[in-house]
Protein backbone atom coordinates (compact mmCIF):
# COMPACT_ATOMS: atom_id res chain seq x y z
CA UNK A 1 0.00 0.00 0.00
CA UNK A 2 1.65 3.48 -0.81
CA UNK A 3 0.15 7.06 -0.58
CA UNK A 4 1.31 8.89 -3.88
CA UNK A 5 1.60 12.85 -2.02
CA UNK A 6 0.69 15.20 -5.45
CA UNK A 7 -0.08 18.79 -5.63
CA UNK A 8 -1.94 20.41 -3.08
CA UNK A 9 -6.19 20.46 -3.65
CA UNK A 10 -7.36 23.43 -2.25
CA UNK A 11 -3.49 26.07 -1.68
CA UNK A 12 -3.79 29.38 -0.45
CA UNK A 13 -2.71 30.53 -3.93
CA UNK A 14 -5.49 28.69 -5.73
CA UNK A 15 -9.21 27.45 -4.32
CA UNK A 16 -8.42 28.06 -0.58
CA UNK A 17 -10.79 26.07 1.98
CA UNK A 18 -11.60 28.35 4.89
CA UNK A 19 -11.43 24.81 7.09
CA UNK A 20 -7.87 24.29 6.17
CA UNK A 21 -7.19 27.96 7.84
CA UNK A 22 -9.20 27.12 10.96
CA UNK A 23 -7.25 24.17 11.68
CA UNK A 24 -3.93 25.86 10.87
CA UNK A 25 -3.83 23.84 7.44
CA UNK A 26 -2.47 27.17 5.07
CA UNK A 27 0.20 25.33 2.46
CA UNK A 28 0.55 27.75 -1.17
CA UNK A 29 1.13 25.21 -4.12
CA UNK A 30 5.00 24.02 -3.87
CA UNK A 31 6.72 25.14 -6.94
CA UNK A 32 10.01 22.74 -6.33
CA UNK A 33 10.70 18.92 -5.36
CA UNK A 34 12.17 20.00 -2.07
CA UNK A 35 8.97 22.33 -0.96
CA UNK A 36 6.79 19.68 -1.81
CA UNK A 37 8.70 17.00 0.27
CA UNK A 38 8.66 19.25 2.60
CA UNK A 39 5.05 19.76 2.87
CA UNK A 40 4.59 16.32 2.54
CA UNK A 41 6.39 15.29 5.46
CA UNK A 42 4.47 17.79 7.34
CA UNK A 43 1.51 15.79 6.37
CA UNK A 44 3.11 12.43 7.24
CA UNK A 45 3.87 14.27 10.69
CA UNK A 46 0.90 16.05 11.10
CA UNK A 47 -1.68 12.95 10.39
CA UNK A 48 0.69 10.32 12.32
CA UNK A 49 1.09 8.39 8.85
CA UNK A 50 2.94 4.94 8.67
CA UNK A 51 2.43 3.96 5.58
CA UNK A 52 5.50 5.33 2.69
CA UNK A 53 4.22 8.12 1.52
CA UNK A 54 5.60 8.59 -2.20
CA UNK A 55 6.00 12.17 -3.57
CA UNK A 56 4.90 12.81 -7.05
CA UNK A 57 7.79 15.24 -9.63
CA UNK A 58 7.30 18.41 -9.33
CA UNK A 59 5.33 18.56 -12.74
CA UNK A 60 2.84 16.20 -11.83
CA UNK A 61 3.72 12.95 -13.54
CA UNK A 62 2.52 10.28 -11.78
CA UNK A 63 -0.73 12.25 -10.73
CA UNK A 64 -1.57 13.13 -14.70
CA UNK A 65 -0.74 9.12 -15.00
CA UNK A 66 -3.01 8.27 -12.69
CA UNK A 67 -5.60 11.39 -12.55
CA UNK A 68 -5.36 11.14 -9.10
CA UNK A 69 -6.10 14.87 -8.78
CA UNK A 70 -7.65 15.81 -6.06
CA UNK A 71 -7.58 12.57 -4.39
CA UNK A 72 -8.71 8.72 -5.31
CA UNK A 73 -7.85 4.72 -5.06
CA UNK A 74 -6.60 2.23 -7.13
CA UNK A 75 -6.44 -1.42 -6.50
CA UNK A 76 -4.13 -3.03 -8.56
CA UNK A 77 -3.79 -6.63 -8.83
CA UNK A 78 -0.90 -9.30 -8.78
CA UNK A 79 -0.56 -8.85 -13.04
CA UNK A 80 -0.01 -5.35 -12.82
CA UNK A 81 -3.46 -4.78 -13.83
CA UNK A 82 -6.05 -2.13 -12.57
CA UNK A 83 -8.69 -3.96 -10.44
CA UNK A 84 -10.51 -0.90 -8.60
CA UNK A 85 -10.28 2.50 -10.04
CA UNK A 86 -12.25 4.97 -7.54
CA UNK A 87 -14.18 7.81 -8.56
CA UNK A 88 -12.74 11.03 -8.35
CA UNK A 89 -12.09 12.44 -5.08
CA UNK A 90 -14.38 14.04 -3.08
CA UNK A 91 -17.29 12.62 -3.85
CA UNK A 92 -15.40 9.11 -5.37
CA UNK A 93 -13.45 8.67 -2.38
CA UNK A 94 -14.76 5.07 -0.79
CA UNK A 95 -12.40 3.56 1.00
CA UNK A 96 -14.57 1.13 2.66
CA UNK A 97 -15.41 -0.08 -1.13
CA UNK A 98 -11.88 -0.34 -2.07
CA UNK A 99 -11.69 -2.58 1.13
CA UNK A 100 -14.46 -5.07 -0.06
CA UNK A 101 -13.36 -4.82 -3.57
CA UNK A 102 -9.63 -6.53 -2.06
CA UNK A 103 -11.63 -8.88 -0.34
CA UNK A 104 -13.30 -10.38 -3.26
CA UNK A 105 -10.54 -10.29 -4.92
CA UNK A 106 -8.62 -12.73 -2.27
CA UNK A 107 -12.19 -14.75 -2.46
CA UNK A 108 -11.65 -15.36 -5.81
CA UNK A 109 -8.16 -16.01 -5.62
CA UNK A 110 -9.28 -18.70 -3.22
CA UNK A 111 -11.67 -20.51 -5.58
CA UNK A 112 -9.42 -20.32 -8.46
CA UNK A 113 -6.81 -22.26 -6.18
CA UNK A 114 -9.61 -24.40 -5.27
CA UNK A 115 -10.88 -25.50 -8.46
CA UNK A 116 -7.14 -25.57 -9.41
CA UNK A 117 -6.77 -28.55 -6.96
CA UNK A 118 -9.85 -30.35 -8.33
CA UNK A 119 -8.76 -32.00 -11.49
CA UNK A 120 -5.80 -33.93 -8.78
CA UNK A 121 -8.63 -34.77 -6.05
CA UNK A 122 -10.30 -36.05 -8.90
CA UNK A 123 -7.47 -38.21 -10.19
CA UNK A 124 -7.22 -39.99 -6.73
CA UNK B 1 -13.64 21.83 -35.78
CA UNK B 2 -17.10 20.43 -34.97
CA UNK B 3 -19.40 18.58 -36.96
CA UNK B 4 -19.88 22.00 -38.10
CA UNK B 5 -23.00 20.52 -40.88
CA UNK B 6 -24.64 19.57 -37.85
CA UNK B 7 -25.25 22.33 -35.93
CA UNK B 8 -28.93 22.87 -35.42
CA UNK B 9 -30.06 26.57 -37.12
CA UNK B 10 -29.96 28.36 -33.52
CA UNK B 11 -26.35 27.82 -33.13
CA UNK B 12 -24.90 29.45 -36.68
CA UNK B 13 -24.68 32.45 -34.98
CA UNK B 14 -22.75 31.31 -31.66
CA UNK B 15 -20.70 28.93 -34.68
CA UNK B 16 -19.62 31.86 -36.66
CA UNK B 17 -18.61 33.80 -33.47
CA UNK B 18 -16.45 30.34 -32.40
CA UNK B 19 -15.02 29.74 -35.67
CA UNK B 20 -12.80 33.31 -35.96
CA UNK B 21 -11.81 32.91 -32.24
CA UNK B 22 -10.89 29.13 -32.24
CA UNK B 23 -8.41 30.40 -35.18
CA UNK B 24 -6.78 32.65 -33.06
CA UNK B 25 -6.34 30.77 -29.65
CA UNK B 26 -4.50 28.43 -32.34
CA UNK B 27 -2.06 31.24 -32.74
CA UNK B 28 -2.42 32.47 -29.42
CA UNK B 29 -0.20 31.42 -26.42
CA UNK B 30 -1.74 29.14 -23.59
CA UNK B 31 -3.58 31.28 -21.33
CA UNK B 32 -1.48 32.15 -18.21
CA UNK B 33 -1.03 29.48 -15.75
CA UNK B 34 -2.65 26.95 -18.32
CA UNK B 35 -0.78 23.11 -17.47
CA UNK B 36 1.13 23.19 -20.29
CA UNK B 37 1.27 19.44 -20.46
CA UNK B 38 -2.38 19.77 -21.28
CA UNK B 39 -4.11 16.78 -23.03
CA UNK B 40 -4.53 16.77 -26.57
CA UNK B 41 -7.91 14.69 -27.67
CA UNK B 42 -6.47 11.90 -30.40
CA UNK B 43 -8.62 12.44 -33.34
CA UNK B 44 -9.80 8.59 -32.34
CA UNK B 45 -12.28 10.44 -29.71
CA UNK B 46 -14.08 12.67 -32.20
CA UNK B 47 -13.92 10.95 -35.86
CA UNK B 48 -14.99 14.15 -37.89
CA UNK B 49 -12.31 16.47 -36.33
CA UNK B 50 -9.58 17.76 -38.31
CA UNK B 51 -7.95 19.29 -35.33
CA UNK B 52 -7.83 18.30 -31.97
CA UNK B 53 -9.54 19.15 -29.22
CA UNK B 54 -7.50 20.71 -26.26
CA UNK B 55 -8.68 22.55 -23.02
CA UNK B 56 -6.82 25.12 -23.90
CA UNK B 57 -8.45 25.90 -27.54
CA UNK B 58 -11.80 25.35 -25.37
CA UNK B 59 -10.78 27.80 -22.47
CA UNK B 60 -10.08 30.72 -25.19
CA UNK B 61 -13.11 30.20 -26.98
CA UNK B 62 -15.62 30.02 -23.19
CA UNK B 63 -13.72 33.11 -22.56
CA UNK B 64 -15.22 35.47 -25.19
CA UNK B 65 -18.52 34.18 -24.40
CA UNK B 66 -21.41 35.13 -22.53
CA UNK B 67 -23.22 33.23 -19.71
CA UNK B 68 -25.92 32.48 -21.74
CA UNK B 69 -23.83 31.57 -24.73
CA UNK B 70 -22.22 29.66 -22.32
CA UNK B 71 -25.25 27.40 -21.70
CA UNK B 72 -25.40 27.26 -25.15
CA UNK B 73 -21.94 26.25 -25.82
CA UNK B 74 -22.33 23.31 -23.71
CA UNK B 75 -25.69 22.04 -25.11
CA UNK B 76 -23.91 21.99 -28.51
CA UNK B 77 -21.26 20.35 -26.84
CA UNK B 78 -23.20 17.71 -25.16
CA UNK B 79 -25.41 17.19 -28.39
CA UNK B 80 -22.57 17.13 -30.75
CA UNK B 81 -19.14 15.27 -29.60
CA UNK B 82 -20.70 12.73 -28.53
CA UNK B 83 -17.29 10.98 -28.34
CA UNK B 84 -15.50 13.01 -25.87
CA UNK B 85 -13.03 12.26 -23.64
CA UNK B 86 -13.92 12.67 -19.43
CA UNK B 87 -12.97 16.35 -19.19
CA UNK B 88 -15.14 17.54 -21.55
CA UNK B 89 -18.21 16.20 -19.48
CA UNK B 90 -16.98 18.35 -16.68
CA UNK B 91 -16.64 21.45 -19.05
CA UNK B 92 -20.12 21.31 -20.24
CA UNK B 93 -21.23 20.59 -16.91
CA UNK B 94 -19.87 23.88 -15.64
CA UNK B 95 -20.96 25.32 -18.98
CA UNK B 96 -24.61 24.50 -18.24
CA UNK B 97 -24.39 26.34 -14.42
CA UNK B 98 -25.86 22.21 -13.68
CA UNK B 99 -25.00 21.25 -9.95
CA UNK B 100 -21.84 19.44 -8.83
CA UNK B 101 -22.02 16.22 -7.01
CA UNK B 102 -21.77 12.48 -7.47
CA UNK B 103 -22.66 11.84 -11.21
CA UNK B 104 -22.22 15.15 -12.29
CA UNK B 105 -19.54 15.48 -15.03
CA UNK B 106 -16.51 13.10 -14.54
CA UNK B 107 -17.85 11.87 -10.92
CA UNK B 108 -18.12 9.14 -11.88
CA UNK B 109 -19.19 5.84 -9.93
CA UNK B 110 -16.22 3.59 -9.56
CA UNK B 111 -15.23 0.92 -11.76
CA UNK B 112 -14.55 -2.30 -10.21
CA UNK B 113 -13.89 -5.92 -11.31
CA UNK B 114 -15.62 -7.25 -8.47
CA UNK B 115 -18.85 -6.21 -7.56
CA UNK B 116 -22.31 -7.27 -5.81
CA UNK B 117 -23.04 -8.94 -9.00
CA UNK B 118 -19.79 -11.38 -8.95
CA UNK B 119 -20.14 -12.08 -5.22
CA UNK B 120 -23.90 -13.07 -6.06
CA UNK B 121 -23.33 -14.95 -8.39
CA UNK B 122 -21.17 -17.35 -6.81
CA UNK B 123 -22.49 -17.77 -3.58
CA UNK B 124 -25.92 -16.74 -3.24
CA UNK B 125 -26.85 -20.68 -3.29
CA UNK B 126 -30.69 -20.11 -2.82
CA UNK B 127 -30.87 -17.02 -5.20
CA UNK B 128 -32.80 -15.00 -2.73
CA UNK B 129 -30.69 -11.49 -2.93
CA UNK B 130 -28.65 -11.87 -0.10
CA UNK B 131 -25.42 -14.13 0.78
CA UNK B 132 -25.86 -15.57 4.66
CA UNK B 133 -22.63 -16.84 6.52
CA UNK B 134 -23.00 -19.96 5.69
CA UNK B 135 -23.43 -19.10 1.74
CA UNK B 136 -19.71 -17.95 2.26
CA UNK B 137 -18.38 -20.67 3.51
CA UNK B 138 -17.84 -18.95 6.84
CA UNK B 139 -18.35 -19.20 10.42
CA UNK B 140 -20.67 -17.22 12.40
CA UNK B 141 -19.98 -13.76 11.97
CA UNK B 142 -16.58 -12.62 14.16
CA UNK B 143 -15.57 -9.15 14.19
CA UNK B 144 -12.98 -8.24 11.82
CA UNK B 145 -13.39 -11.61 9.16
CA UNK B 146 -14.08 -11.27 5.38
CA UNK B 147 -17.80 -11.16 6.07
CA UNK B 148 -17.91 -8.72 8.98
CA UNK B 149 -15.90 -6.28 6.71
CA UNK B 150 -18.05 -7.07 3.59
CA UNK B 151 -20.93 -6.72 5.40
CA UNK B 152 -21.26 -2.78 5.72
CA UNK B 153 -25.04 -2.51 6.98
CA UNK B 154 -24.00 -4.85 9.41
CA UNK B 155 -27.15 -6.88 9.20
CA UNK B 156 -25.67 -10.19 8.79
CA UNK B 157 -26.44 -11.09 5.17
CA UNK B 158 -24.64 -9.72 2.13
CA UNK B 159 -27.10 -7.46 0.01
CA UNK B 160 -26.97 -5.44 -3.58
CA UNK B 161 -26.81 -2.40 -0.99
CA UNK B 162 -23.73 -3.36 0.93
CA UNK B 163 -22.25 -2.69 -2.26
CA UNK B 164 -23.76 0.11 -3.55
CA UNK B 165 -21.85 3.64 -3.00
CA UNK B 166 -23.23 5.10 -5.76
CA UNK B 167 -26.96 4.01 -6.74
CA UNK B 168 -28.84 6.97 -7.85
CA UNK B 169 -31.29 5.37 -6.99
CA UNK B 170 -30.25 3.74 -3.44
CA UNK B 171 -31.68 0.49 -2.79
CA UNK B 172 -32.68 1.18 0.70
CA UNK B 173 -34.11 4.08 2.52
CA UNK B 174 -31.00 3.52 4.97
CA UNK B 175 -28.65 4.11 2.38
CA UNK B 176 -30.32 6.82 1.13
CA UNK B 177 -30.61 8.44 3.62
CA UNK B 178 -27.01 8.44 4.89
CA UNK B 179 -25.75 9.30 1.60
CA UNK B 180 -27.55 12.76 0.88
CA UNK B 181 -27.32 13.50 4.43
CA UNK B 182 -23.78 13.24 4.65
CA UNK B 183 -23.27 15.25 1.47
CA UNK B 184 -25.17 18.27 2.42
CA UNK B 185 -23.67 18.13 6.18
CA UNK B 186 -20.19 17.89 4.70
CA UNK B 187 -19.47 21.27 4.17
CA UNK B 188 -15.72 20.76 2.95
CA UNK B 189 -15.95 17.62 1.54
CA UNK B 190 -13.92 16.07 3.76
CA UNK B 191 -15.43 12.85 4.16
CA UNK B 192 -16.30 13.87 7.88
CA UNK B 193 -19.01 14.92 9.83
CA UNK B 194 -18.51 16.91 13.23
CA UNK B 195 -20.52 17.78 16.15
CA UNK B 196 -19.69 21.03 15.35
CA UNK B 197 -21.25 20.74 11.68
CA UNK B 198 -24.14 19.59 12.97
CA UNK B 199 -24.72 21.99 15.89
CA UNK B 200 -23.82 24.78 13.39
CA UNK B 201 -26.69 23.34 10.70
CA UNK B 202 -29.79 22.79 13.87
CA UNK B 203 -28.61 26.47 15.07
CA UNK B 204 -29.28 27.96 11.26
CA UNK B 205 -32.54 25.40 10.76
CA UNK B 206 -33.98 27.38 13.95
CA UNK B 207 -34.60 30.31 12.31
CA UNK B 208 -37.34 31.21 15.21
CA UNK B 209 -35.11 30.42 18.24
CA UNK B 210 -37.61 27.77 20.12
CA UNK B 211 -34.74 25.33 20.94
CA UNK B 212 -35.78 22.60 18.64
CA UNK B 213 -36.94 22.31 14.94
CA UNK B 214 -39.37 20.89 12.59
CA UNK B 215 -39.27 19.28 9.19
CA UNK B 216 -40.28 22.72 7.45
CA UNK B 217 -37.27 24.50 9.50
CA UNK B 218 -35.22 21.57 7.56
CA UNK B 219 -37.18 22.24 4.21
CA UNK B 220 -36.41 25.84 4.57
CA UNK B 221 -32.75 25.87 5.48
CA UNK B 222 -32.19 22.79 3.02
CA UNK B 223 -33.06 24.69 0.33
CA UNK B 224 -30.94 27.63 1.26
CA UNK B 225 -27.57 25.14 1.07
CA UNK B 226 -29.13 24.00 -2.10
CA UNK B 227 -28.96 27.02 -3.54
CA UNK B 228 -25.90 28.29 -1.53
CA UNK B 229 -23.72 25.34 -2.73
CA UNK B 230 -24.99 25.69 -6.69
CA UNK B 231 -24.49 29.48 -6.70
CA UNK B 232 -20.83 29.89 -4.67
CA UNK B 233 -21.25 30.04 -1.27
CA UNK B 234 -18.79 29.80 1.43
CA UNK B 235 -15.94 27.92 -0.06
CA UNK B 236 -17.70 27.21 -3.31
CA UNK B 237 -16.32 29.26 -5.99
CA UNK B 238 -18.99 31.24 -8.26
CA UNK B 239 -19.49 29.31 -11.23
CA UNK B 240 -16.78 32.05 -13.60
CA UNK B 241 -14.47 30.95 -11.04
CA UNK B 242 -14.99 27.25 -11.49
CA UNK B 243 -14.19 27.32 -14.93
CA UNK B 244 -11.04 29.07 -15.15
CA UNK B 245 -10.00 26.71 -12.12
CA UNK B 246 -10.95 24.12 -14.73
CA UNK B 247 -9.20 24.54 -16.97
CA UNK B 248 -6.12 25.74 -15.12
CA UNK B 249 -6.36 22.24 -13.91
CA UNK B 250 -7.20 23.26 -10.36
CA UNK B 251 -10.68 21.69 -10.31
CA UNK B 252 -8.66 18.36 -11.15
CA UNK B 253 -6.77 16.77 -13.25
CA UNK B 254 -7.75 16.80 -16.91
CA UNK B 255 -6.28 13.42 -17.52
CA UNK B 256 -8.06 10.57 -17.07
CA UNK B 257 -6.00 7.88 -16.07
CA UNK B 258 -6.04 3.74 -17.28
CA UNK B 259 -9.20 2.64 -16.99
CA UNK B 260 -10.14 -0.84 -15.34
CA UNK B 261 -8.58 -3.84 -16.92
CA UNK B 262 -5.38 -1.95 -17.91
CA UNK B 263 -1.77 -1.83 -16.74
CA UNK B 264 -1.31 0.17 -13.62
CA UNK B 265 1.55 2.90 -15.38
CA UNK B 266 4.76 2.32 -13.76
CA UNK B 267 6.47 4.98 -11.74
CA UNK B 268 9.18 5.11 -9.70
CA UNK B 269 9.47 7.78 -6.73
CA UNK B 270 10.75 8.68 -3.95
CA UNK B 271 10.19 9.11 -0.58
CA UNK B 272 9.60 11.93 1.26
CA UNK B 273 12.16 11.57 3.67
CA UNK B 274 14.11 10.90 1.18
CA UNK B 275 14.59 7.32 1.69
CA UNK B 276 14.63 4.58 -0.68
CA UNK B 277 12.72 4.83 -3.93
CA UNK B 278 9.82 2.40 -4.75
CA UNK B 279 9.12 1.60 -8.39
CA UNK B 280 5.75 -0.64 -8.98
CA UNK B 281 6.24 -2.64 -11.33
CA UNK B 282 8.97 -4.01 -8.48
CA UNK B 283 5.54 -5.03 -6.50
CA UNK B 284 4.31 -7.05 -9.43
CA UNK B 285 2.61 -10.49 -7.45
CA UNK B 286 1.08 -8.52 -4.80
CA UNK B 287 -1.76 -6.58 -4.87
CA UNK B 288 -0.88 -3.02 -4.63
CA UNK B 289 -2.81 -0.14 -3.77
CA UNK B 290 -2.43 3.70 -4.44
CA UNK B 291 -3.80 6.65 -2.35
CA UNK B 292 -4.01 10.06 -4.29
CA UNK B 293 -3.91 12.97 -2.30
CA UNK B 294 -2.62 16.00 -0.37
CA UNK B 295 -2.76 17.84 3.17
CA UNK B 296 -5.32 20.18 2.16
Amino acid sequence: MYAVYIREAHPTDGWKMESNERVGVSIAQPTTQDGRNLVASQCCQALKLTMPLLVDTIDDQVNRAYSGFPDRLYLIDRAGKVAYKGGRGPFGYKPRELEQTLLLMLIDEELSKASADEPADALK
Amino acid sequence: MFHTHRIPACGLLLAAMLVPSVLAAQDATSPPGDNPSAPTVAPANDISTPAAITPPTLAAVVDQLSVANRKKFGDMLANDWKKRPEWADMLIVLLKGEGMGPGAGWFKSSEKRYDWKWIHERFDANSDGGISPEELGVKEKESNSFFARLDRDNDGVLREADFDYFGRQPSTPALMMSQYLAGLFDADSNGRITPEELGAFLKRADADKTGFITSEDMYREFTRMFADRDGGGGDMPRPNRMLSMFFKGEFGVLESGPALGESAPDFTLPTHDGGNSVTLSRSQGKPVILIFGSFT
